[in-house]
């Protein structure tokens, strides 16, 4: 990733964090949003550096146009293009069905499906022209398979899908991938919300018997955001330890 | 020290990692506001700017009461030492003296929480009377040390922890019969709430009381009132609610509050003649019930700062208060179907709610069949007021009742206010069934 220019929503801790580390550790320049505490993209923007990559550090939500589109021009104006975004910026609210209100549908599928869309949208306008690029979406384990997860973040992380399947042929010819990643249970983020008896149920269905860390899913994000990843588009990978 | 700042940035997170994942785990499948960072005019404020009262009842003079926070900084701000190794500690003298003169008692100690203070109740009545059996009621909840686990009433708070102390015996709830054939000559203790708040708010009847009182001085039992939740004027009803019983406890015992929210502290009043009869035979005796910190000067500080804001003039203000508060709950209540009773007295009031009946609305739909059975409506309504911006909870041995314990100086208004909410949500979840 020797000087790949890399933009990774969500990136101030958790998942988003260690995907802004692994990709500087690379050898990649790493921009990172965040959306509420400066503290937290303070750390993680000291973090990176110490990793190797002094970080371009935007504030605001996903879910918002002009945040998107300016986070992305001042991207390109100071590096001169992007050549990878990351989709990872994501919330949940643990809610059964019958308490789930449409505002809290809304909010979870504005973060979790609309960002995505913008930021692609976004990227892609610079990513076309070059005729380069990969965008990775940090999809979940929940819409790959049939599992309790709420129904809102359920229908946001499936909706990846759909983005990925429809990106990938849209601007393959352009020599830009557009893959998806579907972590498990990981050992931090919305992950962490989970009660107990979740995780210990998660652990006895996985053929590895654990949750993952975020370093593993980033080590295979490293992969296919790298000009080793030239072949694998539309891809969804599960990384669930063997559910 | 490490700033404040950033102790309630990353603090939360190891509250979760390093004291009890199961607490933060079930705080955050709740919605309950969490990451509260501030506090304003005796409320809580979130990292969003987001006020939240709450209703909890620990805090019943206001997170981070101004008075008790300035005598406090006035000590710190002194040179006198806070512990004594001689255990002679002026100012647990001093806070004994103005307890005992407000409340009638003449003997104190002090400890921590509500459970030391109900220990050494126990420990005092079998000192006392050499006798080995303890009564306690159903439903009651006295605390978390083995004394006090072994009056709980069953259940995840209880269950674990056998074999319990023996000579504990439970006497139904409100039981006048029941109580008459289990007092015997043996009985060190009987040990009651005056009203049982984790037992559903439930406020022991008159007729229970008066026998109580009789049957424990026709025994020589020591009549031992945990007034943890309902003292310092919680109910209205002066600062102890055993005030108006027909006679005096033989001990009472105070906690939560009484530090006034900023210091952990309990005690347990009694008489000298009993304390002398226990523990005032030789020099040896009187150490043998003891905690390091009992006389530590923060907490009577903070205690006495406490005395000073609990005036009567504040007790009739909860009782007037309270009053409201029913009010508006019970007229605004009425006729939903998931309304059933409003319980309680001053600012310690109990909503008894009916369960809904939609299997969508049941802890095994939500995931948790180990609650199979159990009434869903006081945690739902919960979870609802979080999102409103109050805090209460369900009473722990009962989940049909949400309890909901004002802090003192709540503005009246805002009980309106709450009782509307209450009512919306309702609203809310009976389109649900």
């Amino acid at each position: 990733m020797n000087g790949s220019r890399c933009l990774i929503t969500g990136g101030s801790r958790g998942l988003g964090l260690e995907l802004g580390l692994a990709f500087a550790r690379a050898g990649a320049k790493v921009a990172f949003t965040y959306s509420k505490n400066d503290d937290d993209a303070a750390d993680a923007k000291a973090k990176i550096a110490a990793a190797g990559a002094e970080p371009l550090v935007y504030k605001g939500s996903v879910a918002d146009a002009a945040h998107a589109a300016k986070t992305v021009d001042d991207v390109v104006a100071r590096w001169g293009g992007i050549d990878v975004l990351v989709n990872n910026a994501g919330i949940n609210q643990v809610l059964p069905l019958a308490l789930l209100e449409e505002e809290d549908w809304d909010l979870v599928m504005a973060v979790n499906a609309k960002g995505p869309f913008l930021f692609s949208r976004a990227a892609l306008r610079h990513m076309i022209k070059a005729r380069r690029g990969h965008i990775l979406m940090v999809g979940a384990f929940s819409s790959e398979r049939i599992i309790e997860a709420p129904a809102h973040f359920a229908a946001s992380k499936s909706a990846l899908r759909g983005l990925t399947d429809s990106l990938a042929r849209e601007v393959g010819r352009y020599g830009i991938g557009v893959n998806l990643i579907a972590p498990g249970l990981l050992d931090v983020g919305i992950s962490a919300m989970l009660p107990q008896h979740r995780i210990d149920e998660y652990k006895s269905q996985c053929a590895l018997g654990r949750t993952a860390t975020a370093a593993e899913i980033a080590a295979m994000a490293v992969f296919l955001v790298s000009p080793r990843n030239s072949f694998m588009t539309g891809a969804k990978l599960a990384m669930d330890g063997g559910l | 020290m490490e700033k404040i700042a950033e102790i309630l940035r990353k603090g939360f997170d190891e509250f979760g990692q390093f004291v009890n994942p199961l607490i933060a785990q079930r705080a955050s499948l709740a919605g309950e506001p969490v990451r509260v960072v501030r506090t304003k005019d005796g409320m809580l404020v979130d990292g969003d700017g987001r006020e939240i009262e709450d209703l909890h009842g620990t805090q019943a003079l206001g997170h981070r009461n101004p008075r008790v926070a300035a005598a406090l900084r006035e000590f710190l701000e002194s040179d006198a030492p806070s512990w004594y190794p001689s255990r002679v500690s002026p100012f647990a003298g001093r806070f004994a003296r103005r307890l005992c003169e407000r409340t009638g008692y003449d003997t104190a100690f002090f400890a921590c929480t509500g459970s030391d203070a109900v220990e050494a109740s126990l420990k005092l009545a079998r000192a006392m009377t050499r006798r080995p059996r303890l009564l306690c009621l159903d439903g009651g909840y006295h605390g978390c040390t083995y004394g006090s686990v072994a009056m709980m009433a069953p259940g995840p708070l209880h269950d674990p922890f056998g074999p319990h102390l023996p000579g504990v015996e439970r006497v139904p709830f409100g039981d006048v019969d029941a109580l008459s054939r289990l007092m015997k000559e043996d009985v060190a203790a009987v040990v009651v709430e005056p009203i049982q708040g984790e037992g559903g708010v439930r406020v022991l009847p008159e007729p229970f009381v008066a026998a109580l009182c009789e049957l424990t001085t026709k025994h020589g039992a020591l009549l031992v009132a945990d007034e943890v939740q309902t003292s310092l004027g919680r109910t209205g009803r002066g600062f102890l609610r055993t005030e108006s019983w027909p006679r005096r406890p033989d001990v009472v015992l105070l906690a939560k509050m009484l530090g006034g929210g900023l210091i952990p502290l309990s005690a347990m009043l009694t008489r000298r003649d009993f304390w002398l009869k226990a523990y005032g035979r030789d020099f040896c005796d009187g150490e043998s019930h003891n905690t390091t910190f009992s006389y530590n000067a923060m907490a009577a500080v903070a205690g006495l700062a406490t005395l000073d804001i609990i005036t009567d003039e504040i007790i009739g203000r909860v009782r007037e208060g309270g009053a409201i508060l029913r009010r508006e709950l019970e007229t605004r209540l009425a006729g939903s179907a998931l309304f059933a009773e409003i319980r309680g007295e001053g600012y310690m009031v109990g909503i008894k709610l009916r369960p809904p009946e939609h299997p969508w609305l049941t802890f095994e739909h939500f995931g948790f069949p180990q609650l199979a059975g159990q009434n869903v409506m006081a945690a739902l309504t919960c979870i609802r007021l979080y999102r409103r911006g109050y805090i209460a909870f369900p009473c722990g041995h009962d989940w049909s009742l949400v309890r909901m314990q004002p802090r003192f100086d709540i503005p009246f208004e805002k009980l309106t206010a709450i009782a509307r909410t209450v009512r919306e949500e309702l609203d809310y979840l009976c389109r649900l069934t």
